[in-house]
């Protein structure tokens, strides 16, 4: 699971000049375009502001790019600017949703509970496998922000729970619930939708 | 109860469910109790593995979903912008580690603190891009 692997060799930030250090941000900053306008669609939520989003972060990373420690991670460095970015500049235009200050309690009570009786599981996930991209999209983008990108950094972009609340600023364990909470919204959610259309074996008579 | 040294309870496995599917049990010895523990109860292992399914399942969809590609356009712009960013550093580069730099509208301040990166946004008017 590591994309550090492909990381450059370590370079002496010291000794390298500003065209030298150009030509390694091209080369090895600007391949996260397409993952970095992902993300940015998914805090602003449409494609102008992320795109606007994007460069702001590249342009951000560049003028800062001196102080990345060369070796470590680039992609969770850039989305740390891109988040900052977008809480410093895009948030204010947005609603902020609220969450609940026991948020971590309620996952650990959750995840503590006796074993779940949570039968037809196949059932729900042959729904599932019927759903429309669209569907996903409204699905997560209606989600709370902080659930939001849990799901998102974790489960599209494979960051881990520590990259995660490097990203998002926030400890471990607040990402570790934001995730489990954000998974079981989305697929509460995408169950709606699922039976909204008539995907499920079960959708007649229940409601419209 | 008298329990050997690797046993573990259900009760104790269950919060790790989802960390273990998540490859976050960073620990060694309680991976190895957990996966242990597994082996002998099947009531985890198949709550495991439905949920694994389900998280998978979801990751599947959703990396599906959402596979946006950034616009040639911004591709574009971004280049254009590091050019633009590269010639105005090259004229305002002082040799103390604090550079200010005005890009456009918006002007940025760098601040290098024990390699910690801060960047402050002085300026917060928004850039203007030619329309066509």
């Amino acid at each position: 699971m590591s994309n550090e692997d492909l990381l450059p060799a370590v370079v002496d930030r010291n000794k390298e000049s500003l065209a030298q250090r150009k030509a390694r941000f091209e080369k090895d900053a600007l391949v996260f375009t397409s993952q970095l306008y992902g993300a940015a669609l998914r805090y602003t939520k449409n494609p102008h502001d992320a795109q606007d989003l994007v460069q702001d972060t590249y342009a951000k990373a560049f003028t800062s790019f001196h102080q990345f420690e060369p070796g470590t991670n680039l992609k969770a460095w850039l989305y740390r600017i891109l988040t900052t970015t977008f809480i410093n500049n895009y948030r204010k235009n947005q609603r902020r949703p609220q969450i609940s200050a026991g948020e971590v309690e309620d996952w650990q009570i959750a995840a503590a509970s006796s074993h779940t009786s949570d039968q037809g599981k196949s059932a729900e996930e042959e729904v599932l496998e019927n759903i429309a991209d669209k569907d996903i999209k409204d699905a997560l983008a209606a989600m709370p922000e902080e659930f939001r990108m849990a799901v998102y950094l974790s489960d599209v972009e494979g960051f881990s729970y520590k990259e995660i609340a490097e990203i998002t600023e926030v400890p471990t364990g607040t990402v570790m619930s934001r995730l489990h909470r954000g998974r079981k919204l989305l697929r509460t959610s995408l169950a709606t939708y699922a039976k909204d259309r008539g995907y499920g074996k079960n959708s007649a008579g229940d409601k419209k | 109860m008298n329990q050997p040294m690797n046993f573990i309870s259900c009760d104790q496995v269950l919060p790790n469910i989802v960390l273990y599917i998540d490859h976050e049990i960073l620990d060694n010895q309680q991976l190895n109790l957990v996966e242990i523990h597994f082996g002998q109860c099947p009531t985890c292992r198949t709550q495991m593995e439905q949920e694994n399914a389900t998280i998978t399942l979801m990751r599947n969809l959703l990396c599906n979903a959402l596979n946006e590609e950034a616009p040639q356009e911004l591709n574009h712009r971004i280049h254009q912008q590091t050019e633009d960013l590269y010639n105005q550093m090259m004229q305002v580069t002082d040799s103390q580690g604090f550079t200010e730099i005005t890009y456009t509208q918006t002007t940025y301040t760098e601040i290098s603190t024990d390699g910690a990166t801060q960047i402050e946004i002085t300026s917060e008017i928004r850039r203007e891009f030619p329309q066509e």
